[in-house]
């Protein structure tokens, strides 16, 4: 008995000049098998993208006019491991918790927020501002910045509260951080209030 | 003689009769063909049509007005949706929602700046009705006041629903004329298809 293979996943069959067995049946039965398993194994990555959701359950100092990144001490959601790619998770609590490290190569969709208390106005030329950056980096194109200023000149205090998204293309191993700063007519330190947060979520690999 | 599956309609010998090898090849050649469709769409699934590219200059300078980013490095971008900096939906794209972006910094290339003049990050949009065939355009801006402080640094997203669409990444600013303005090196524009629109 000589088998013939079907074009995608060469499924055994017979020639056509060929007296049918149960051999027959059996390996196109098993390779039939073989093909759906490969393919439940495509279908459960497909459902499974990963992510991560950190946060920090206190709220830090942060210094007037230096750039601090955030380093997260809680998470409500760290797939990667579990995911349909990669091996690792995204956030770990022991080894360099302030980054979310892809656990493959793809492309993600990250998010922060963070809110600043201060028990001063900011002034006029006061701002505050959240950053997302990667592999450590704070310089073009490796950061992406959203900005605000309130231009306080009364006597007003309270929070800014500002938030980030962005879209990077991440290699294996690749890391993203949070990374806030403020700045104005007060000296400072201000701190955030507790519970700012960051999001990664895959949105596609190659 | 045979029978058929009742969804696939895959042929199959009836209990009375011969096995027949060409039995064995219409069900190996449908299968594979079924597995081969699945596969497809389980693939594509994961690679949904998305783009990200970034500057890797400043723009050219502006007193007031508006101009356009020019993003001519490409991070992401496997099915070639950036053309010439712009967004360029592809015309095999039914009309479909995207979730488009744009993050800029601003930059004084001379002079000096005043506090409180008009900055903006913007993606301008152009879309298709298939009906009908007319073009229509759309605005996308997030903006906020110069502060003289560095640099004022944008984020802009929206939803948008698109048809053989375009979307151009820009910055505006207005008030004085007195320095020249410009997006950073680093600005990133990105779009990624959320699902079909209808």
């Amino acid at each position: 008995m000589t088998a013939r293979l079907t074009p995608y996943r060469g499924l055994r069959y017979p020639f056509t000049s060929d007296v049918v067995s149960t051999a027959d049946v059996a390996n196109l039965a098993a390779d039939i098998d073989m093909a759906i398993a490969a393919d439940d194994l495509l279908r459960g990555n497909a459902f499974r993208l990963s992510g991560a959701r950190v946060l920090l359950s206190s709220g830090p100092s942060i210094t007037k006019n230096t750039l601090t990144v955030i380093t997260w001490n809680n998470s409500t959601f760290n797939n990667g491991a579990n995911g349909g790619f990669g091996t690792s998770n995204w956030w770990s609590s022991s080894t360099n918790p302030s980054r979310l490290t892809a656990p493959t190569a793809c492309l993600v969709y990250a998010t922060a927020k963070a809110n600043l208390l201060m028990t001063t106005n900011l002034g006029t030329n006061g701002y505050f501002e959240i950053d997302i950056t990667k592999n450590g980096s704070t310089v073009a194109p490796n950061i992406q910045q959203q900005k605000f200023q309130p231009n306080q000149t009364g006597s007003g205090t309270g929070e800014i509260e500002t938030s980030i998204e962005t879209v990077w293309s991440l290699a294996a191993g690749d890391y993203l951080e949070t990374r806030v700063i403020w700045n104005g007519t007060p000296a400072g330190p201000f701190s955030l209030e507790a519970g700012p947060v960051m999001t990664v979520q895959m949105v596609a690999v190659p | 003689m045979s029978a058929t599956t009742p969804y696939e309609s895959i042929r199959y010998p009836l209990e009375s009769d011969f096995a027949d090898v060409q039995d064995f090849y219409q069900l190996a050649i449908r299968v594979d063909q079924r597995i081969r469709d699945l596969d497809a769409t389980f693939n594509a699934a994961v690679r949904p049509l998305a783009f990200l590219g970034h500057s890797s200059a400043n723009s050219s300078g502006l007193g007031t007005g508006e101009l356009t980013v020019n993003i001519d490095v490409v991070d992401w971008d496997p099915s070639g949706l950036l053309v010439g900096g712009d967004f360029a939906q592809p015309v095999y794209d039914v009309p479909s929602w995207w979730f488009i972006g744009l993050s800029v910094s601003f930059v004084t290339l001379s002079g000096t700046l005043t506090v409180g003049d008009h900055a903006e990050a913007r993606i301008d949009t152009e879309t298709t009705d298939p009906v009908s065939g007319l073009t229509s355009t759309g605005l996308l801006r997030r903006k906020t006041t110069e502060t003289n402080s560095g640099g004022e640094r944008l984020v802009v997203t929206g939803i948008v629903k698109l048809f053989q669409g375009l979307a151009t990444p820009g910055i505006a600013y207005y008030g004085s004329t007195s320095g020249q303005k410009a997006a950073g090196a680093g600005a990133h524009f990105w779009a990624f298809r959320l699902g079909a629109a209808d």
